[in-house]
């Protein structure tokens, strides 16, 4: 067989490329098919280990998948209630004013919409500075691996994300430092960009359920 | 030493991709900042470089010439984007979202196509598979060395964990300024050791010959 390495007829070339990417798709696509299913079921399990979080401590029996409704600004409401009262709202939003880019998150609300739990879900602010304000982390020394001490389930407070509870989005102005909100000092615009997510899921419930009153 | 042995250990110290070669610099200081995400990501490249290498090996007889380049980055795109699916179905949350575009960018990390062409496409399957081991692993070694290095100064954990034995945080290891120094020291410390050794016996510390301008096929300098 004569040396096919030197070959150099273009449409040799050519056939031969376009073999090699048609292997190389149909091997994508079968790769694709085989995780479709599992990226999914992971989003989803993401979705409903969130909603466990910020819902801790609320009883509802109904699913809340089930019950998601698409709000008017992209957001998501989930509303868990009990023997179909509503007992309480989670909002699943984003914003694009964080500095590094969008910031997800979810916020529970009690049945008042005073907010009751606020957790960021994702972000690219700049770690050790922008993360004060945006991940909750229970530090894990090496005396705790080596004493074998049971890691603590409960949610690892945050400065900043622990400011909003209770907080209600009353008036057209967004919340600032005299309403309690914690601002991280030298992380301005991550807090600006919590306090605009919180705000914004806060306003979105409010128009919402006024609109279902009607 | 066979020539499989040989293989096999060259990647992790003589011809280390990071500290020697100089290779895949990009991906080093992006994904050291702490020692888990450089572990997960030389794992990933790890894997990336040997079925590519095995794969390049395989069709280096039937490869024409004048395209070897294209063809190389489709086998490794490829790969990359099954790395990059797989991992997004199975690994943890924060694993993924961690390595985020740096996993997609191992198919213009110059480790696996400068293997590709300077290696696989000149050796057999089973040789070309342990080249990528090697330089799979020496690549992991050099990251998670450096991302220890600078989670500790930075933050004073490793993998996560409080070392409780340093508390000042010196920031800037854990962003590109200081990962560009640290890396520097660790290089100068490799050649150090490598000069000294090469002094006791008598010889010059030479970088490997395969792998100065004149031997890369890819530009076509020294033809």
């Amino acid at each position: 067989m004569s040396d096919l390495t030197k070959k150099s007829g273009i449409v040799y070339l050519a056939v031969f490329l376009f073999l090699v990417c048609a292997i190389a798709t149909a091997l994508m696509a079968a790769a694709k098919l085989l995780t479709d299913e599992p990226i999914a079921a992971a989003k989803t399990v993401k979705t409903l280990e969130g909603l466990k979080l910020v819902l801790d401590g609320v009883s509802y029996d109904n699913d809340l998948t089930k019950d998601m409704v698409e709000l008017d600004n992209g957001f998501k409401l989930y509303i868990a209630g009990k023997d179909n009262v509503p007992v309480a709202y989670v909002i699943e939003g984003k914003t694009s004013t964080g500095y590094g880019g969008d910031v997800e998150g979810l916020i529970s609300f009690n049945a008042d919409q005073s907010i009751r739990t606020f957790i960021i879900t994702k972000h690219n602010e700049t770690p050790g500075i922008g993360t004060k304000v945006t991940d909750r982390v229970r530090i894990k020394t090496i005396t705790d691996v080596i004493k074998g001490t049971p890691e603590d389930p409960s949610l690892p407070g945050n400065a900043t994300l622990d400011s909003f509870k209770g907080k209600k989005a009353e008036g057209d102005l967004k919340w600032t430092k005299e309403d309690g909100i914690h601002f991280v000092s030298g992380a301005t615009i991550s807090s600006n960009a919590a306090n605009d997510l919180a705000w914004n899921a806060a306003t979105a419930l409010k128009n919402y359920l006024k609109k279902e009153a009607k | 030493m066979s020539a499989l042995g040989s293989t096999l250990k060259k990647g992790i110290w003589q011809e280390n991709p990071v500290l020697v070669l100089a290779l895949g610099m990009c991906p080093t200081l992006a994904t050291t900042s702490n020692a888990s995400n450089a572990l997960a990501m030389g794992i990933a490249t790890t894997f990336v470089l040997f079925c590519s290498n095995m794969v390049v090996s395989m069709i280096r007889s039937i490869v024409p010439g004048k395209i070897r380049i294209p063809v190389y980055i489709v086998i490794i795109a490829t790969f990359v984007t099954i790395v990059d699916m797989l991992m997004q179905a199975f690994a943890p949350a924060a694993i993924y979202n961690a390595l985020g575009i740096f996993l997609p960018l191992i198919v213009v990390n110059c480790i696996v196509l400068g293997r590709a062409e300077a290696f696989a496409s000149k050796n057999g399957i089973i040789l070309a598979g342990a080249d990528g081991i090697s330089m799979g692993i020496g690549f992991t070694l050099a990251l998670v060395v450096l991302g220890a290095i600078r989670e500790f100064l930075s933050a004073g954990t490793l993998f996560n964990v409080n070392m409780q034995c340093w508390d000042s945080g010196f920031a800037v290891m854990g962003q590109a300024p200081g990962g560009f120094i640290m890396l520097g020291f660790i290089l100068a410390g490799m050649n150090y050791l490598n000069i000294r050794k090469a002094k006791k016996a008598g010889l010059r510390y030479d970088t490997p010959q395969e792998l100065d301008c004149r031997h890369c096929a890819i530009c076509k300098f020294g033809e």
